[in-house]
């Protein structure tokens, strides 16, 4: 056994770097797709058929079909229609864009937890769109949809492992090449886990934290 | 405004990273002063990572003609399921990887003058007599990595070859990688697998006593690099490059470090007919 505890350990510090990777792209996508997320979820609100319908399909889409081919699609697609994207750009994207849809529609479930008396009040105080989403609806929904929220992270950052195939050495594919080195895939694969496991309870922390501090958003 | 610095920081990384780039001669190449390569950096002892960094025969293959060339070498390491894809892309200018010349593969793919030469063989636990022979895999559960892979393709073709004579194994099971492949074996999940001499021989570096190799199916088979198929005039370059290492002996000496045998790399008659 001491044996396996030394290959674990010696495997950590290249983990480490690969788990870097992980961490790199996976805040980033989701920095951008909470962005993403919540202007498609304005979008479906919005007066504009089209852009209603756009949005729709859009969701659709995202939640039909694999992350590995959005992936793939965002890389090796669109260059041929003439967007040239960088690997890590490009990961990040696919990413975002895939996490947004399903954050759109958990914003969309919590929409239905906000009294209908408060839209009305806005529109009765002439208050502009922007505003009412901005200072009654999203904060109150955004604190609402924290739970989910986390299970969309966790999901987001272990999801990361497939940018391995577009070339992105991150924590999955760090353990392969450790593993091809090695030829110790049981030691490998459950260090991989462990690293997965901390990064994860960490975001679920921090998300935990922040529904703690949003308290306040929550009379509904 | 946490989005407009995750923007920031993006963009940012977007300028380190760089561009994507691809050659279709080596004029081109040195132009650029670059050559970028797609690598699946998890096969021994072809390629793989050591201390961060991509080593192994074709490593040290591809360093000195990038030397000779005189130009920078940019590599990514790629999982086998987006290496051809990359290239089909133009996200390489050619792929460094082991590639087994396989009649699906020559008629897409430009291949390099080989770089190695072995023979697909059947390994099994020391001294476990499960397998007879080669010509014999009935009631035998045959572990192989997963097909387009090299070996797990002849594995298909000739389970259902013996299968005609009642001869075919009972299951086939297929793995990621060779290293699951052999844990596989070692747990008794498999009681055989298949793969290249190469990459069983390695295996048994390093977990001495433990395999054995029963024996070899069909023809020895060539491997080599690739570009892509319209890309024969880069890919001529680079054999070449190759042809000119073989001829120094230098490809020998690289051999008998990484296998610990020399290997016969013909001129010609390595391809089927019909190859790009």
């Amino acid at each position: 056994m001491p044996t396996a505890i030394k290959v674990m350990v010696d495997a950590a510090p290249w983990l480490l770097q690969g788990a870097v990777m992980t961490l790199e792209t996976s805040l980033l996508a989701i920095a951008l797709g909470l962005p993403v997320g919540i202007a498609l979820a304005v979008a479906q609100r919005a007066r504009l058929r089209m852009l209603r319908g756009f949005v729709s399909v859009y969701i659709s889409f995202a939640r039909g079909t694999p992350l590995f081919i959005q992936i793939m699609l965002v890389f090796f697609v669109l260059p041929s229609l003439g967007f040239d994207i960088p690997r890590f750009c490009a990961g990040v994207i696919a990413l975002s864009l895939n996490s947004g849809a399903y954050i759109a529609e958990m914003i969309r479930g919590g929409l239905t937890a906000i009294p209908k008396g408060q839209v009305e009040a806005a529109r009765a105080l002439s208050m502009p769109r922007s505003l009412m989403w901005r200072h009654i609806i999203l904060p109150q929904v955004l604190a609402l949809i924290l739970p989910p929220l986390t299970v969309e992270f966790t999901g987001l950052l272990k999801g990361s492992a497939l940018l391995a195939v577009i070339g992105i050495v991150e924590l999955t594919r760090t353990g392969q090449q450790m593993v091809a080195a090695t030829f110790k895939p049981l030691e490998i694969w459950l260090m991989v886990g462990i690293f997965y496991f901390v990064m994860c309870y960490a975001l679920a922390a921090l998300t935990r934290y922040l529904e703690r501090t949003t308290q306040v958003y929550r009379a509904v | 405004m946490s989005s407009r610095l995750a923007l920031c920081a993006l963009l940012a990384v977007v300028g380190v990273t760089g561009q994507t780039a691809f050659a279709t001669d080596l004029a081109e190449i040195k132009s650029r002063g670059t050559v970028v390569i797609g690598t699946e950096a998890a096969y021994a002892p072809f390629e793989y990572v050591e201390d961060g960094k991509i080593v192994g025969y074709d490593e040290d293959i591809l360093n000195r003609i990038v030397a000779a060339w005189g130009v920078k070498l940019q590599q990514f390491d790629v999982p086998f399921a987006g290496i051809l894809a990359g290239l089909d892309q133009k996200k390489f200018d050619f792929v460094a990887t082991a590639l087994i010349m396989n009649p699906d593969r020559v008629v897409k793919y430009a291949f390099t003058l080989p770089v190695a030469r072995g023979d697909v063989v059947f390994a099994q636990l020391k001294g476990s007599h499960k397998m007879k022979g080669v010509d014999d895999l009935s009631g035998l559960v045959v572990g192989s990595g997963v097909p387009p892979g090299g070996p797990a393709v002849v594995l298909t073709h000739y389970n259902d070859k013996l299968k005609e004579s009642g001869k075919g194994a009972s299951n086939l099971l297929r793995f990621p990688s060779a290293p699951e492949t052999f844990l596989a074996l070692s747990n008794g999940q498999v009681d055989c697998v298949i793969q290249t001499d190469l990459v069983v021989q390695q295996a048994m570096k390093k977990q001495p006593d433990t395999f054995e190799i029963v024996g070899a199916v069909g023809d020895p088979f060539y491997i080599g690099w690739v570009a892509r198929g319209d890309d024969t005039l880069l890919r001529d370059e680079v054999s070449a490059e190759i042809r000119k290492l073989r001829d120094s002996g230098e490809l020998a000496t690289l051999q008998e470090k990484w296998f610990g045998h020399r290997m016969e790399i013909p001129d010609s008659g390595y391809l089927p007919p019909g190859s790009k």
